[in-house]
């Protein structure tokens, strides 16, 4: 057994999609390796942005030998009635390319047979890997590939260096127009040197003293180390996602940070804008104090060893001087022109395929604003405040600022809001339009954030919808599951008992009609559907019980907003009895419905005789007032334990009353009881989807 | 070393490179890659090594004189070299130290930049390159010019002489740079570059420029048809311009510029189609 490596060696593969590629090359070399009978201990793969590696250990060297058993004719006229073998049994051996003596006589399902047992040979592992090797190079898919000379092939970027080891032995093969040789690169340091390998652990060795980190992890750990050091210097913390960490330690083979300081005259310009140039231009880290201020550093990573560090400082100081300078300079610019005079202009932006301008969006947001002001009911000042932020909402796009970093969208225009005196309820809810972007992502503070972001939401999906830009599968160009996912985790943050989600839709389609045909009754039960399915995936990533989720998605689109509270209270009490009997009352209660085509729900009093049904009669006055009150105040607890109270009491119903009676009044003014039971249910759930325990249930 | 010492360095370097050098394109252009000595170069299969200095214009990025690192018109030294030598990334860093660059004492980053033209129809795949953080050149591998798939494909390398120099010369301020001993890059720069702003963002006239890009178009268009290449690309170019002109005078709505945008292409494509046609004409060798 040796040690198998082999290293792609290209020009700078881009820090996003490195880390994939290390994952596939593992992935595709495991299955590749499925197909030989080859053995081997373990697999890694390694990449920096120089190089792939992989890097087989123990692998064995030849490919086992294997017998092989291969049928030939049935004895009845292979061997003649003395034994002799007869012409097919010698015609056999010799296709066979066995001996004779290898053929046996084996009884068989349809009678007996001659089988030659023949012994094959293992291939070489090398043979194996000059086949093995250039099919993993060319397995590797990448976002998007080149030519980079006159041939056919195509890789992430140009592979200049290929090294192939088993043990001591250089495996040859071309790929590329590249020959494997035995030898690798360090660094580029100054001139970039060719360094001879002569065993795969001799690879590792001198990729270490050539200042090279194989494995991202080691890469990552020492810039979170390093970089958390030198913030506390300045009693600060780096602020980084997981991505932007790993966009950066992928810039690298071997990072070293660094801590360098911004200007005090740069520095003055609005927060978010700073971290942007940190980030995107500078490839740092912004840091910030214990408040989460911004502190004028940041935290650059040098692809390089500590020499002459000093030096590379200076530079970034004095590039991100200058950005900081452009961004300051975007900024001045932005604030000389009114966001009024913006959204004029937004009528020259194409908002989505067909549907017109983002001054035509503008115009929907504001009446759908106006809406849902007056449906749910809010003061005038609140209604004012919406319809402003909902106006002023896009201007930001057509700002310098947002054309540099559009990530900054909604942020700077709450801003710019801010500095030309808007009210603060229209500044905060421009800022805080687009949350959130993703799951667990922030939500909007404000009420009017979340009614702006929720209407700019629902026009989003009407439109697409109303164009036929559909979900499936994996597609989604236009990402309406993340748009899908956000309305309900919005209206999840609403504190209301209700939300008129449905006759918002239907408004939002109503307002696109003037200018585009839409199937309003399609689109709008297309739209609902989505949006159930979303709080469906909402809550399974909140692990609530399937059932559970079955139970509160079947209630009306309206009640979204208490989705995740109905479920939580229900997850709570899931093996509770008294649950479980619930359960099957609503059950007998449906059975027996379901069997009758009842429909007026009138108890009339007289014709109640039985104490029991007089008994659930009044249960059911004395719980629906009770529960009516605490739908209103969201106090699913109380309600859960009101139908708790209820369950005695039909036990004893239907244990003593027969409700199909003979007469034909009282047969249905027992039906209209159960009616009003089913409904008194549905205002908490659809019992009727929960799957309890039998042995549970009385 | 002062700024025209650099330019000679750079030539220098590359002619050893086996490069044509070449001067600067004699129309206003917004980026080396217009010129035809790389656009129409870059097609087809006829191999190809040029180095030139290409001033560079673009109005939308002026900030009159005022800003310590925008400017209207910079200077690009542009290379192209088709196909590719196997070591270009070395021999490209050979050209930063025959600048006097210890590269050993800096840090260089290649990050990912894949660079596209709209009005040339042109892709590329490549990185911007970095010196501790600075941007100082964009190195593309050509894949498409007019939506052709270019084979050979061709390395273009661009320098932002301005950046660099200053950062050669440990300069704050553009105008700052040393041209030579005597000169420094504001002294010989910085009247042109107000004027060229008050002209771009006051003076102008964006009536006239339309009517100057529909003249300009016409001509363009119905010589590149008669099959008059480097005329009829030289309107190309001067449609561009204006294009600029007018962006940075706030006058294209966003409908208008995908519209003038596909009107230059189009140009573009006649433009591309002759010099293909003309070398399988007089080679038969075809794409």
């Amino acid at each position: 057994m040796k040690d198998y490596l082999l290293e792609t060696y290209v020009e700078e593969i881009p820090a996003r999609c490195l880390n994939k590629a290390v994952k596939d090359l593992k992935t595709i070399a495991e299955t590749e390796l499925t197909k030989y009978k080859l053995h081997y201990e373990d697999i890694f793969t390694f990449g920096t942005p120089r190089r792939l590696t992989l890097y087989i250990k123990n692998l064995d060297e030849n490919e086992p030998d294997a017998e092989e058993e291969i049928k030939g004719p049935p004895t009845s006229i292979a061997i003649g009635k003395n034994g002799e073998q007869l012409m097919p049994f010698k015609k056999f051996a010799l296709s066979a390319g066995v001996h004779e003596k290898d053929i046996q006589v084996k009884k068989t399902s349809k009678g007996q047979y001659l089988f030659a047992r023949k012994l094959i040979k293992g291939r070489k592992t090398e043979d194996i890997l000059k086949i093995f090797s250039p099919w993993i190079i060319k397995s590797l898919k990448f976002p998007k590939t080149m030519h980079w000379d006159n041939k056919n092939i195509k890789f992430v970027r140009p592979i200049r260096s290929l090294l192939s080891l088993f043990g001591e032995d250089l495996i040859k093969f071309t790929y590329a127009g590249v020959e494997t040789e035995n030898s690798t690169y360090g660094l580029r340091i100054n001139q970039l040197n060719k360094i001879k390998v002569k065993t795969p652990a001799d690879y590792f060795k001198i990729l270490k003293e050539n200042y090279v980190i194989l494995s991202f992890d080691e890469r990552k750990n020492n810039v979170e180390k390093n970089a958390h050091a030198l913030a506390k210097k300045i009693n600060g913390t780096p602020l980084y996602s997981s991505d932007f960490l790993e966009e950066v330690v992928n810039l690298t083979e071997y990072p070293t940070p660094f801590l360098a300081t911004i200007g005090k005259e740069e520095f003055s310009i609005p927060q978010c804008i700073s971290i942007r140039v940190i980030e995107d231009h500078m490839k740092s880290f912004p840091c910030t104090d214990k408040n989460g201020k911004l502190l004028p550093y940041f935290i650059g990573v040098r692809n390089g060893c500590s020499d002459f560090i000093e030096i590379v400082k200076e530079g970034y100081e004095k590039v991100i001087k200058a950005r900081m300078l452009d961004g300051k300079f975007f900024f001045e610019e932005g604030k000389k022109i009114p966001l009024q005079t913006l959204v004029s202009k937004l009528s020259g932006v194409i908002f989505l395929k067909e549907l017109g301008t983002m001054k035509d969006k503008i115009d929907r947001l504001t009446a759908l604003s106006d809406y849902i002001s007056s449906k749910i009911g809010l003061n005038d000042s609140q209604k004012k405040a919406l319809k402003q932020s909902a106006y002023l909402s896009k201007a930001d796009l057509l700002t310098n600022v947002v054309r540099e970093f559009p990530d900054l969208q909604g942020e700077i225009g709450g801003i710019y809001a801010q500095l030309q005196g808007e009210e603060p309820e229209v500044c905060e809810a421009i800022k805080e339009q687009y949350l959130p972007r993703f799951t667990d992502d922030e939500l909007p503070k404000t009420l009017i954030g979340t009614y702006l972001s929720l209407v700019d939401k629902i026009d989003t999906l009407t439109g697409s919808f109303a164009i036929g830009i559909a979900v499936s599968g994996s597609k989604d160009p236009y990402g309406l599951r993340r748009i899908g996912n956000s309305i309900v985790q919005l209206l999840a943050s609403i504190d209301m008992e209700s939300f008129p989600i449905k006759e918002l839709v239907q408004a939002s389609i109503d307002l696109y009609k003037p200018k585009k045909e839409i199937e309003s009754e399609k689109t709008l039960k297309d739209i609902i559907i989505f949006l159930r399915e979303r709080s469906e995936g909402i809550l399974k990533e909140k692990n609530i019980r399937y059932d559970i989720i079955n139970a509160v998605t079947a209630l009306s689109p309206d009640l979204t907003t208490t989705y995740q509270k109905r479920a939580d209270i229900l997850m709570n009490h899931i093996n509770d009895e008294e649950l479980a009997s619930i359960v099957l009352a609503n059950k007998r209660v449906n059975n027996i419905l379901l069997s009758t085509d009842i429909s007026s729900k009138t108890i009339d009093k007289k014709l109640l005789f039985e104490k029991e049904e007089e008994g659930l009669f009044d249960a059911i006055q004395n719980t629906r007032t009770k529960i009516e009150s605490g739908l209103k105040q969201m106090n699913y607890e109380e309600i859960i334990k009101l139908l708790y109270s209820l369950s005695p009491v039909i036990s004893k119903f239907f244990d003593k009353v027969l409700v199909m009676d003979n007469d034909e009044k009282i047969r249905k003014n027992r039906l209209a009881m159960l009616m009003n039971l089913k409904e008194l249910f549905l205002q908490f759930a659809d019992f009727s989807a929960i799957v309890v325990e039998k042995d549970k249930s009385v | 070393m002062n700024f025209q010492e650099m330019i000679f360095k750079l030539e220098m370097f590359w002619k050893k490179q086996g490069c044509v050098l070449l001067l600067p394109f004699d129309e206003q252009i917004g980026a080396g890659t217009l010129s035809p000595y790389t656009y129409l170069r870059a097609l087809g299969r006829k191999p190809w090594a040029a180095v030139y200095l290409q001033p560079s214009r673009r109005p939308a990025d002026g900030r009159y004189g005022e800003n310590p690192n925008r400017l209207y018109m910079h200077h690009q030294m542009q290379v192209v070299l088709k196909p590719p030598p196997e070591d270009i990334q070395e021999i490209y860093l050979n050209s930063l130290r025959s600048l006097g660059l210890k590269l050993a004492q800096h840090e260089i980053k290649f990050i990912e930049d894949n660079w596209e033209t709209a009005v040339l129809g042109a892709r590329g795949i490549g990185w911007e390159i970095r010196l501790d953080g600075l941007e100082i050149t964009q190195f593309t591998y050509f894949q498409q010019a007019a939506g052709i798939d270019l084979n050979p494909v061709s390395v273009e390398i661009t320098y932002g002489l301005e950046r660099l120099a200053m950062f050669i010369q440990k300069k704050d301020n553009v105008f700052d740079i040393q041209w030579n001993d005597d000169y420094t890059y504001g002294d010989l720069r910085k009247d042109m570059e107000r004027e060229e702003c008050v002209y771009a963002f006051e003076t102008s006239n964006p009536d006239q420029l339309f009517n100057l890009f529909n003249i300009y178009e016409e001509e363009g268009v119905s010589n590149l048809k008669k099959g008059i290449l480097y005329p009829g690309y030289q309107y190309l170019l001067k449609c561009s311009h204006v294009f600029n002109l007018l962006d940075a005078r706030g006058a294209i709505s966003i409908s208008e510029r995908v519209q003038l945008i596909s009107r230059i292409r189009k140009m573009a494509n006649l433009a591309a189609n002759i010099v293909l046609s003309k070398e399988e004409d007089n080679e038969g060798l075809s794409a």
